[in-house]
């Protein structure tokens, strides 16, 4: 983790440096442009930590493993893949989500299910989608996603 | 008063966090202490690289503009 962090600040400081190099303004106006989202997310962000750390405590890790874990079978994916379908996460902030469940011991089958049907399939923003597409588009939209968040969970699984 | 609680209602749940991990501290609560735990945890892994993944949004953001319509 650690290093990768790493990888990732070494990257961003030396492209950083180009952009600097090749236009000062162009850079610094990118970097009240991030700076300025980092600020709007960054309390969300907090309260989504927050919330994750305490349903890290209470839920006890057998009921993750139970529901979520390698023997959770069907009902687990059923579960990821609903929840996911209906919860409304900002990508970024669902990896924490992710990594924390992993750890406690929900299987990558469930979790890669979960994550796709989060980023794939809005249920809460349906009637928003079938404004702009039609209702026929989003319907078709969403739930070819659900079935291929699915798939791709059980692929995930037969790797990991 | 509902007009300052609506404006700064995203700070409300921060706030009331930070009062009971102190409160935690001060009287010794554990289960307070173990969730700050897990927080700083994940508080540090993210801290880490998301103040530089907005700085390399901003710069894509500048270099390659979003088309107008």
């Amino acid at each position: 983790m650690i290093n990768s962090a790493f990888i990732f600040i070494a990257v961003s400081i030396v492209l950083s440096l180009i952009s600097f190099l090749l236009d000062r303004e162009k850079t610094i106006l990118g970097f009240k442009k991030g700076m300025k989202m980092f600020k709007g997310i960054a309390v969300p962000f907090l309260n989504i930590l927050i919330l994750v750390s305490l349903a890290l405590y209470f839920i006890p890790q057998a009921l993750i493993i139970k529901y979520l874990g390698a023997g959770s079978g069907i009902w687990g994916l059923t579960i990821a893949a609903v929840v996911g379908s209906i919860t409304l996460i900002p990508g970024f902030i669902s990896y924490p989500i992710a990594a924390a469940l992993i750890k406690q011991g929900a299987s990558y089958t469930t979790v890669a299910t979960f994550m796709t049907t989060l980023m794939m399939v809005g249920v809460v923003t349906f009637p928003l989608e079938a404004k702009y597409l039609g209702k026929k588009v989003a319907a078709l939209r969403n739930i070819l996603n659900f079935i291929a968040a699915i798939i791709i969970g059980i692929i995930v699984g037969l790797f990991l | 008063m509902k007009k300052i609680l609506a404006k700064h209602k995203q700070y409300v749940w921060l706030a009331c966090y930070l009062t009971a991990t102190v409160a935690s501290f001060f009287f010794g609560f554990n289960p307070g202490k173990e969730i700050f735990g897990n927080f700083t945890k994940f508080f540090i892994e993210m801290v880490t690289f998301i103040p530089f993944l907005f700085i390399i949004i901003g710069l894509f953001d500048v270099w390659f503009p979003r088309e107008k319509n």
